[in-house]
Formats: C-alpha cells, sequence, structure tokens
C-alpha cells in the first residue's frame, strides 16, 4: 500500500434499507427499552457526582460491559468486517492488541486512576493530570486537546446513527442524524452517566449476543472455519497470509498503534473513577477480555465468511467493503438476527456517543474553569446545559460532507492516544515525569496530529508505507515527554503532592 | 506495562513469568510469520481452521496472551497489585488531608 492512514473507526457509509416489520419492531423495542432505562437514571441523579461519574458507585460487572460497549463503536460491526474483506487478515492487528491492552490498562491506569479518585474525589480525566503534575496549565490543555478530539468523534458518530437509523426505519439520513442525536442527548441531559452506563450495559449484552448469532450463523452457513478458508485459499491465498494484503510494516503499525493508543482513549479510561470498590479491579481485565473477544467475533467471522460467501457464489458481488455485514444479514440470515444486529449497532453508536457528551461536558464545565483558578457553582445544571450544547453541534457536524466527518474521527482517536497516553498512562507510573514535560508531550500530540492529519486530508502530504499519523504523533509525543522531563528533572519529584505519590507507589 | 506493575522493591515479583512467557509468544509469533515461507494453497494443512501462518497470528498472537495476562493479573491481584490495606491508607492520607485544609480555612 502507497499511502496508509488509519481504517475509518465509525461508520460512515450508506447502508442498505433493512426497514421490515421485524427490523423496525426490534428497532422500536430497543429505543423503549434505552427510554425506560434513562426515566429510571434520570430520577437517581441529584450531584454533578451522579452525573459525570455515577456518584462512583458501579459494580464491576456493570462498568466491564459499558467499557467493552463503548470501547468497539460501530466500527466492530460495519467498517471492521469491511476492512477485513478488503484487506484479509491484516486487519485483524486492528483488533488483537486488546490481549494485551486490557490487562495493560489495569496495571497503568486502573489502579492509580481509581485510587487518585478516592483521595481527590476526581471526576475527569484531564483532573488526573492536574493532580499528578500539581498543574492548572497540563489540566487545561489536555482538556482543551479532549475537547478538539471529542467534537470530531461526537460528528464521526453522529452520523454513524444517522446511518443505522435510515437504514433501520428508513427515515433519511438528515432525520436520522437528529433522531439518534435526540434520543442519545435525552438520556444524557437527564440521567448523565449513570442513564449512559446502564444503557451501555444493555447496549452491550444486546452487541455481544448479536455478535455470538452472528458468528455460530456464519460458521453454519459456511461449513464450519475449515471449509470457509479452503473457499478463499482456491481463489485469493493472500487473504488468509499473515498480513493479509497489507505489508509486515502496515500491519505492525496497526498493533504499535492500537495497543498503546488504547491507553489514552478517555471514553474508557475517565470510567476507571466509577468502581464502588477499588478491590474489584482483580476480575476486570478478564471480564473486559472476553467481553471484547465475544463482540469482535462478528468482526472476523464475517469479514471472512463474507468473503468466501461473494467468492463461492453464494452472495453477490459487493458494491463497496462496507456492505459486507448488511450483505450477510439482509440476504442469508434469518431477519430477526438481521434485526437484533441493526439495533446493536445503533446501540453501539450511542453508547459511545453518550460517554463523549458527558466527557465533553464535563470538560466545559468542570476542567476548563478549573485551569483559570475558577469553579462553576452549579456543576450539574451546566453540566447538563453543556451536554445539549455538544450534542446540538455534533448533530449540524454530522450533516456535512462524509469524508470531512470521517477526517474528524481518525483525527479525534489518534489525538486523544497522542495527547494523553504520555503525558497520564506514563506520567501516573514514573516520578521522573515533570509537568513541562506534560505540557509539552500534550501540546507536540496536538500540533502534529492536527499538521499531519489535515496535511493528508488536504492530500498535500503522503504517508510512507506503513506509517500512519497516529504513529508518528505519538512517537513524537513520547520522545518530547521522556526529553522535556530528563531536561528538568530538578523539579520532578518536588512537584507530587504526598497523596499522589502514595497512589504512584502503591 | 512493566512500569505499571512493579512494586516498590518488589519489582514485578512473580509477574516476570507470565511476562516472559507473554514476550516470547509474541516475539515467536511475529518472527514465524515473517520467517516461515508464504505456502497458503487450497492444499494447506489448517490448524483449527486456518493455514499455519494466519493460525499463528490469530491464536499464538491474538488468543494466547488473552489467558494468561488477565489470569496472572487476577492471581496476583492482592500481593502485586492492590490490598484492602492499600486502600485503607489512601483513604486515611486523603482523611487526614481534608482535616488539614479545614483547619487552614477556618
Amino acid at each position: 500500500m502507497a499511502g496508509l492512514s488509519l481504517p475509518n473507526l465509525l461508520l460512515q457509509v450508506a447502508l442498505p434499507s433493512a426497514a421490515r416489520p421485524a427490523v423496525v419492531a426490534v428497532g422500536v423495542m430497543y429505543f423503549a427499552v434505552v427510554v425506560a432505562i434513562s426515566v429510571w437514571a434520570a430520577r437517581r441523579t441529584r450531584t454533578a457526582s451522579d452525573f459525570f461519574v455515577a456518584g462512583k458507585g458501579i459494580g464491576l460487572v456493570a462498568l466491564t460491559v459499558a467499557s467493552v460497549s463503548v470501547s468497539v463503536s460501530g466500527f466492530a460491526f460495519i467498517g471492521g468486517p469491511g476492512f477485513i474483506y478488503a484487506v484479509g487478515l491484516g486487519a485483524m492487528y486492528i483488533v488483537l492488541p486488546a490481549a494485551v491492552t486490557n490487562v495493560m490498562g489495569a496495571w497503568v491506569l486502573a489502579k492509580r486512576m481509581r485510587l487518585l479518585g478516592e483521595a481527590r474525589n476526581l471526576i475527569t480525566v484531564p483532573d488526573a493530570i492536574g493532580a499528578r503534575y500539581r498543574s492548572r496549565a497540563a489540566q487545561g490543555l489536555a482538556a482543551i486537546a479532549m475537547l478538539v478530539g471529542i467534537v470530531g468523534y461526537m460528528a464521526t458518530n453522529a452520523l454513524a446513527m444517522g446511518v443505522v437509523i435510515n437504514s433501520i426505519f428508513g427515515v433519511g439520513l438528515g432525520w436520522g442524524i437528529w433522531i439518534g442525536m435526540g434520543v442519545t442527548l435525552a438520556y444524557s441531559a437527564s440521567g448523565g452517566i449513570l442513564a449512559g452506563i446502564y444503557n451501555d450495559v444493555f447496549q452491550g449484552t444486546l452487541m455481544a449476543i448479536a455478535s455470538v448469532l452472528v458468528f455460530l450463523f456464519v460458521l453454519g452457513f459456511g461449513g464450519g472455519l475449515g471449509e470457509i478458508s479452503r473457499t478463499i485459499l482456491v481463489h485469493d491465498p493472500t487473504f488468509l497470509g499473515p498480513w493479509g494484503k497489507l505489508t509486515p510494516l502496515a500491519a505492525l503499525s496497526f498493533f504499535f498503534v492500537f495497543s498503546m493508543g488504547s491507553l489514552g482513549q478517555p471514553q474508557a479510561v475517565h470510567k476507571y473513577y466509577m468502581l464502588r470498590d477499588p478491590l474489584q479491579l482483580k476480575w476486570y481485565p478478564l471480564l473486559k477480555t472476553l467481553g471484547l473477544v465475544l463482540v469482535l467475533l462478528l468482526y472476523f467471522s464475517v469479514g471472512v465468511g463474507v468473503k468466501a460467501f461473494v467468492m463461492s457464489g453464494r452472495l453477490p458481488p459487493l458494491a463497496s467493503p462496507d456492505q459486507a455485514t448488511p450483505s450477510l444479514l439482509l440476504n442469508v440470515t434469518p431477519i430477526i438476527l438481521a434485526a437484533l444486529v441493526f439495533s446493536g449497532v445503533a446501540a453501539a453508536t450511542m453508547s459511545a456517543a453518550n460517554s463523549f457528551i458527558n466527557i465533553g461536558a464535563a470538560i466545559v464545565t468542570h476542567d476548563l474553569p478549573v485551569a483559570f483558578g475558577r469553579r462553576v457553582k452549579d456543576e450539574l445544571r451546566w453540566g447538563r446545559a453543556m451536554t445539549i450544547l455538544i450534542a446540538v453541534a455534533a448533530a449540524i457536524t454530522a450533516q456535512r460532507s462524509g469524508t470531512m466527518v470521517a477526517f474528524l474521527g481518525i483525527f479525534g482517536w489518534g489525538l486523544f492516544a497522542s495527547t494523553l497516553v504520555p503525558a497520564l498512562a506514563v506520567g501516573l507510573n514514573w516520578q521522573g515525569a515533570t509537568r513541562e514535560g506534560a505540557i509539552a508531550s500534550i501540546l507536540t500530540g496536538l500540533v502534529i496530529t492536527l499538521a499531519l492529519e489535515t496535511a493528508a486530508y488536504v492530500k498535500a502530504f503522503r504517508f510512507p508505507a506503513g506509517v500512519t499519523a497516529s504513529a508518528v504523533a505519538m512517537v513524537s509525543s513520547f520522545l518530547v515527554f521522556f526529553l522535556v522531563s530528563w531536561l528538568t528533572r530538578r523539579t520532578a519529584q518536588a512537584a507530587i503532592d504526598p497523596d499522589v505519590r502514595l497512589v504512584m507507589e502503591l | 506495562m512493566i512500569l505499571g506493575a512493579a512494586r516498590g522493591r518488589m519489582g514485578i515479583g512473580p509477574l516476570k513469568y507470565p511476562f516472559a512467557f507473554v514476550v516470547a509468544v509474541l516475539a515467536v509469533g511475529f518472527c514465524a510469520a515473517l520467517a516461515l515461507p508464504a505456502t497458503e494453497s487450497p492444499l494447506s494443512k489448517l490448524w483449527l481452521g486456518l493455514p499455519a501462518r494466519a493460525a499463528i497470528v490469530i491464536y499464538g498472537i491474538g488468543l494466547l496472551p488473552i489467558i494468561v495476562l488477565p489470569v496472572a493479573y487476577a492471581l496476583t491481584f492482592e500481593t502485586q497489585t492492590l490490598s484492602a490495606e492499600d486502600v485503607e491508607r489512601v483513604r486515611e492520607l486523603a482523611r487526614d488531608s481534608r482535616v488539614r485544609s479545614q483547619d487552614q480555612t477556618s
């Protein structure tokens, strides 16, 4: 591949219409459950802590399912299988790091974030950066970087919601976006993250069930994985090579970016604060990894299965790789399974959108005022107001061209990775890190991601094979973080408060 | 990961075995995928439904660490990651800090 960018992490394409009675009925039931959960959660949301971190009262299973749900987005069900269909097993390098990243996140971030929440009553990710470096500037800068990323990511999620809802109900893309964002906004603004978490539990369960059923269906329809592989090997052996149609460097670049970058995704990191008892973290990595494996069964089976079915003539050729899942669902699976998966995709996009709306609202009402030495008096009321503003802005942005919105989504993911991983993931584990190093690395990640992704978007620059803007930005951010921390190392120890030091030493 | 799992003078303690195992699995897996000849064909022997090199990637690199690392994390959690005493120390320090800041305010 001459040039390589991160694959489209979210759903951008127009899906074929799935507006059949069974699909519409399951879709309506899905929305009814979401509304019921939201009403229940709204009655229990009374403080800013309830709104932003669910009162730190979420149990292990709920937190794990919610975390799985927000981690995958619609990409796991539509874009991911399409990516496998296009490039073969090389696309698996996006999800293979899950074997390591969940437990790495637990060791590197979960314990320290949760204990910092215990010691300081923190409620946001930039809060942790501010506490670690005793720096309002670092907290504010991290908040700005996250906000820029959230705007892009939210627009992509809003578009994805519009695409799915249009496919299920046939209401048109514009109305699909407003309906999806309207429902998400309703539960985000009323019940905050509490509504989000319990909707995530419902949505994650739905996604896992749909994924397992589709996996079993594909194996049954194809006569087992061996038969599916034999069909592909007859027509295109490279597809089942260890790198698929990617170069080894490109595949390994994906492995690096997605293993390290996952540590900086705020929608997952933020959830560590919400666990009721820090000791419940014991089973978190195992449960989350198993949950992800279940949800990703569809990713693998549909990508590989549809390739074989098209090659053997059992499915018509696809108009584009992203049609892999819809083509399978609408042509060969029982309609009730198709209905479950379409609702699962809607669930995935709404779940991610809710998390980002909540995190964005917390940044505007909490982190930015703190960075300027002020506190908002009624964070709950302002949090609700900001939730509405962010959702409406995302819906309006999503009405723009799909290419533009796709660019924003890719930009957002890379930005979280390059700005948060060194300062947060390394900074919470290395007492030699300094606030100057953190500020410099966040700035570096922000500027390089913005410059490279924009240059690639306007085609002013083309990356060599196997190189991604996110990887370059993340490596640069790491280098700057270590270099500046080393240059300013005299201030390192003095800038850590005793409670933060204890959390870092445990 | 080692940075996060290390605990004071104890270092990573018993976790060195699962860590070494996973590093070895990843290194051997990637090297094998690179070094083995590309012999995928309709006549290839399949390993759990996949050609050899693909099976190494999916089952070796993808699935083996899933079993080893989270289980190692859970089994060493109290000694290596977090104990009830650790949590209590943090809570106690937080209580002291609040009392001190209230005293300073008043």
